[in-house]
């Protein structure tokens, strides 16, 4: 029907005033038109980089935050761990009970715990190369601190190997502290532990607070606070 | 587009018709526009996505972390349980092992001293469980039941640990036994899940680990020396009191703070170690009655002398099970009940305890270790395999005991008694009851 009715539609068609092309005035509201959608595509963009650009750094102010607090909450909760931890369980035959070496140091704190610093085995047990020695040797020292200067968080990686775990180009640190908590629970034994003392068990907390901000854009803020239950307890006073 | 519109179409309205057509071409370029504008919008935003991800990744690491460490705590609760089915729910069945027996072997191995526990080492089973919705669905699986089969849920969802058991160095060492936990963020399914009984590698969302030592805080940490310890008198009322002891490193037969009183027709026989010439006959003992005499009966001196940890705490310890008798005084029946449930373990006897059925209670290589606080009274032909420590001890129908006993004040006999010293039968409570705790300094992250 329509391929028969086609030809006779073309050829009947009368010449159109369109065709003759646009006038200006249709060129100038076509232009303007043109200029404010222009205009509002150009804001959207703009704001959609400017939110971009935040995305970004909080994203990565987010991801530094987290990561350090990870890293720092996996590391200080082995604190006092001892490879031949079984030694302090029964005197065997002609040797004594022996007592953890690594927590006889205790975790120490400056500066209102925006340093902390603790012992912990890294060693094997038996006789190969890194057998445990029940000494606390340097590459057996960790810790955390924050380095006030350059604004970052670092980590100590054998003694006074201090290790930015930060990126200083992408956050400041604002705030560092880890406040150890204790908790000293009767032991019912007669003997004194070390030092006299009667014997207590120690069951320790710490508080991680950190707050961090963009090194590019000071409004870009964030801060965490995590409470990790240290799982080495100290047998002392 | 029928025929007969096409001449009146023509006539009325020949512009507008085109106009049209233009208008709809501009608004498809105009929504095309402004959906790639909505795609470039969400490409730039991915950074949100990004940080769901790694918002999801942390959260599984956590419930992983969790996982494993809640398998510790339920390993040490269970072992210092009683017993359990395959499914680790507590059952009664007498042919049902209790948790220490299904992963624990007794060493022999004794270069770094007695009592040392070793692990299944050939064709190791893992106990597992899955957490759903704060309920844990278990298994216990041995060698000779073999594997229950977990039930896990069809849709995937829950945590779940399995745990391992270690020597805890590279060495036996008595008293200790090392184990690990996997904890994973989802069940896992095949022969790719958490709680797979090989050491396959799991394929499970996220997974984490944690190792501890478990050290057995002991529950009679010295043997007695005596066949029968008291702190005051050992009277023979009646009957013959027979003890011996036939130990050469201990030798003493009845050890007492006060004397040995036989009034009324009663005898007593003492049998010290062959060869000896002693009837090892220990009396007025200073040291025993000033434990009894100087602080009191109701003090801790002379518990702590035997058991080196107070009363109060010693009945609190998880491996410690109490038997409430206070008003009415307990009889065998529901002293065989309990330990029924819980073999080896020691039981606190809060009050009066009477034997009152005939025949065997505990074996020798299952032996019993009862802490009565009251009286302890032998009122039927029983022949018990232990160790027994009373406030008194009250011997009135014919029996036997085979291991040693201790009264804290006065032992009466009034019928005839037989007490044989076991060194063999009191090493078992000495090495082997007690409650596992953790060592501190022992945990680590796997």
């Amino acid at each position: 029907m329509t391929k028969v009715s086609s030809p006779s539609l073309q050829r009947s068609r009368p010449p159109r005033l369109g065709s003759r092309g646009l006038s200006i005035v249709e060129l100038m509201v076509g232009i303007t038109i043109g200029l404010f959608v222009l205009a509002g595509a150009t804001m959207v963009l703009t704001t959609q980089l400017g939110d971009n650009r935040r995305l970004l750094l909080e994203a990565q102010v987010q991801q530094d935050l987290r990561t350090s607090a990870d890293f720092i909450s996996r590391d200080i909760r082995g604190a006092g761990y001892w490879v031949r931890a079984f030694s302090q369980v029964w005197p065997t035959v002609g040797v004594a009970a022996q007592a953890n070496p690594y927590s006889l140091t205790p975790i120490a704190t400056t500066g209102n715990g925006s340093s902390v610093v603790y012992a912990r085995s890294t060693n094997d047990e038996g006789t190969g190369a890194n057998f445990e020695d029940d000494v606390i040797t340097d590459n057996e020292r960790s810790g955390f601190r924050l380095n006030a200067g350059t604004g970052a968080i670092q980590v100590q990686l054998g003694l006074g190997n201090w290790q930015d775990l930060t990126d200083p180009n992408v956050v400041t640190v604002t705030n560092f502290t880890m406040v150890v908590n204790t908790t000293r629970l009767d032991v019912p034994l007669d003997p004194p532990g070390p030092g006299g003392c009667p014997l207590k068990q120690l069951v320790r907390d710490v508080v991680v607070t950190i707050e961090v901000q963009a090194a590019h854009d000071s409004t870009v803020q964030r801060s965490l606070s995590n409470r990790i239950r240290l799982r080495n307890d100290v047998m002392g006073c | 587009m029928r025929p007969s519109d096409r001449p009146s179409a023509r006539r009325s309205a020949p512009k507008p018709a085109p106009r049209t057509r233009r208008g709809v071409a501009a608004l498809t370029v105009v929504m095309v526009l402004f959906f790639v504008m909505a795609l470039v919008a969400a490409y730039t935003n991915r950074n949100l996505i990004f940080e769901q991800r790694i918002s999801a990744t942390s959260y599984r690491l956590a419930r992983a972390a969790d996982a494993a460490e809640a398998g510790l705590d339920w390993a040490v609760a269970l072992l210092n349980g009683g017993r359990i089915n395959d499914l680790c729910v507590p059952s009664d069945v007498l042919t049902d092992l209790d948790f220490r027996r299904r992963y624990l072997v007794d060493s022999t191995y004794e270069v770094n001293g007695e009592g040392g526990y070793s692990r299944v080492s050939s064709n190791t089973t893992f106990p597992a469980c899955i957490i759903r919705d704060n309920v844990l669905n278990c298994i216990c699986p041995t060698l000779a039941n073999g594997n229950p089969g977990m039930v896990a849920p069809a849709d995937g969802v829950g945590a779940a640990f399995r745990l391992n058991f270690q020597l805890p160095g590279s060495d036996i060492y008595p008293g200790s036994i090392a184990m690990s936990s996997r904890g994973c963020a989802s069940p896992g399914e095949g022969a790719s899940a958490c709680y797979v009984q090989t050491s396959a590698q799991v394929s499970v969302d996220a997974k984490a680990g944690g190792q501890v030592t478990l050290g057995l805080l002991r529950a009679l940490p010295f043997a007695p020396v005596a066949t029968l310890t008291a702190g005051r008198n050992i009277l023979a009322t009646g009957g013959v009191l027979t003890l011996v002891n036939s130990h050469a490193n201990t030798g003493l037969t009845a050890h007492a703070g006060g004397q040995f009183v036989p009034t009324g027709g009663g005898t007593g026989v003492f049998v010290g170690p062959a060869g000896s010439g002693s009837n090892g006959l220990l009396q007025n003992d200073s040291h025993l009655s000033d434990l009894v005499n100087v602080a009191g009966l109701a003090d801790d001196t002379w518990f702590k002398s035997m058991f080196a940890l107070d009363r109060v705490n010693y009945a609190r310890q998880p491996g410690v099970i109490s038997l409430d008798c206070a008003l009415v005084a307990c009889n065998s029946a529901s002293l065989v009940s309990t330990l029924g449930r819980y073999p080896r373990h020691p039981i606190w006897i809060n009050g009066d305890l009477s034997i009152t059925d005939a025949g065997n209670l505990g074996s020798a290589t299952e032996p019993v270790m009862l802490i009565v606080t009251g009286t302890f009274t032998v009122a039927a032909n029983a022949q018990i395999f232990g160790f027994v420590h009373a406030n008194d001890i009250a011997w009135t129908t014919q029996a036997s005991l085979q291991g040693a006993m201790a009264a804290a004040n006065d032992f009466t006999s009034s019928a005839n008694a037989t007490l044989v010293y076991r060194r063999d039968v009191l090493d078992i409570i000495r090495l082997r009851y007690g409650s596992f705790v953790r060592v501190p300094g022992s945990w680590k992250l796997l």
